[in-house]
């Protein structure tokens, strides 16, 4: 892991958050690795072969053995969307287990990819692929002080893990807009940015699962599509929104449908009462987008150069 | 999950829904009607997830965890699954 210098902004806007409520930090280490540490085998048991964790995206008449393919279909959206093809920097914030990394620089000739994971396991991970062009940090996002902006920036399935619980409404979109003033100076002007996220749709958080929030993703809120637009106003421009609930609930779908083929493998690593917490958080997952209480957007932001005061 | 388990008939899985239903809400057999959304007995979807798990149990093969909600009636889930069993 590299030792990051500081980051010179080259804009307009000031790095000092301009609300002092926007004090939280995100979901804590322990919280993110209570569930991202569970442990490497469990997780290849039933995701595919790139061990992408977070929805695919599928093409209409595919069949669910698919997966790996529609996972790779989603990395590549992304990699577009982000104009990250060829690069000579990108920054990716939520390392997963190391797919999105490997793709831009095996497939997408991107010449170094930085990228920010609070999971031990997936640390150690991705530092077994000895590749010099992934530089992975054990590091919050806040505290990212990179030596020159970034050529593109990726943040798959990271964002939920931005506010959590209990904040107000103001709160979250001061924590979210700390995100994006983060990203703004870390990106090039006039780069662009693609970001995954779980929302609420027809939901909000009273009815939000506190079996999710409590045992699976600990510190966990999500946003609301509204917050977001507020937050990264005067910051980033909206150029592609898509909304695809149902292709999270199949990817889900398939999950637990191998989890439960590979049952037994599953509860000799873990033990049963983790295996059924799973199957009850994959099983409550899939029928929260099926009935649009939650929704999986895909956002394609391009920073804006003369940003004005918020 | 696939087990070799006695194919049940849709009046069969119909009186087994209305005993678990009875028996998981504390409520009167009267007031248990098949054509009623599931809805309307306030059933959330810890108690779908938990009905769909015991389904399972009881037919023996995996289930998609939102069929309560496709089949939202216990005489629509209960002749889907009648069917499902006779193509299976």
């Amino acid at each position: 892991m590299k030792k990051a210098n500081s980051l010179t902004p080259k804009d307009t806007l000031s790095e000092t958050p301009l609300n002092p409520l926007s004090n939280y930090q995100g979901a804590s280490v322990q919280s993110i690795q209570h569930h991202y540490d569970v442990g490497n085998e469990f997780y290849q048991l039933w995701l595919d072969p790139t061990l992408t964790y977070s929805c695919a995206l599928w093409d209409e008449n595919e069949s669910n053995d698919r997966l790996e393919t529609a996972q790779l279909r989603k990395l590549d959206y992304y990699i577009e969307q982000a104009r990250a093809k060829a690069v000579e920097r990108v920054l990716e914030i939520g390392s997963g287990w190391g797919s999105m990394a490997k793709r831009l620089v095996e497939v997408h000739d991107v010449k170094q990819v930085t990228t920010l994971t609070l999971s031990q396991a997936q640390l150690d991970w991705i530092q077994s692929f000895n590749n010099p062009q992934i530089d992975i940090h054990l590091e919050n996002w806040q505290d990212h002080s990179p030596p020159q902006p970034y050529d593109a920036i990726i943040s798959v399935a990271a964002f939920e893990a931005f506010a959590k619980l209990g904040l107000s409404e103001t709160e979250k979109i001061e924590a979210y807009r700390s995100f994006f003033e983060k990203c703004y100076h870390c990106l090039k002007p006039g780069r662009w940015m693609s970001v995954q996220t779980i929302i609420y749709e027809n939901a909000n958080a009273e009815i939000f699962s506190q079996f999710i929030g409590t045992e699976i993703f600990p510190e966990t809120d999500l946003p609301h599509l509204s917050e977001i637009a507020k937050a990264l106003e005067g910051l980033f421009e909206v150029v592609v929104l898509r909304n695809d609930r149902q292709h999270y609930e199949r990817t889900l779908k398939v999950w637990l449908k191998h989890l439960k083929t590979n049952r037994s493998k599953a509860i000799e690593i873990v033990g049963e009462k983790v295996v059924s917490r799973y199957e009850k958080y994959l099983s409550a997952s899939a029928i929260g987008f099926y009935t649009g209480t939650m929704n999986l957007s895909r956002i394609t932001l391009r920073r804006i150069d003369k940003p004005y005061i918020y | 999950m696939k087990e070799n388990k006695p194919k049940l008939t849709k009046n069969e899985i119909q009186e087994w829904f209305k005993a678990r239903l009875i028996e998981l809400l504390d409520i009167e057999a009267d007031e248990v009607d098949v054509t009623l959304p599931f809805d309307t007995y306030n059933l959330d979807s810890h108690m779908a997830i938990g009905l769909t798990s015991d389904l399972e149990e009881l037919l023996g093969n995996d289930l998609e965890p939102t069929l309560l909600y496709q089949y939202p009636t216990i005489e629509k889930i209960s002749q889907h699954l009648a069917t499902s069993q006779e193509s299976g």
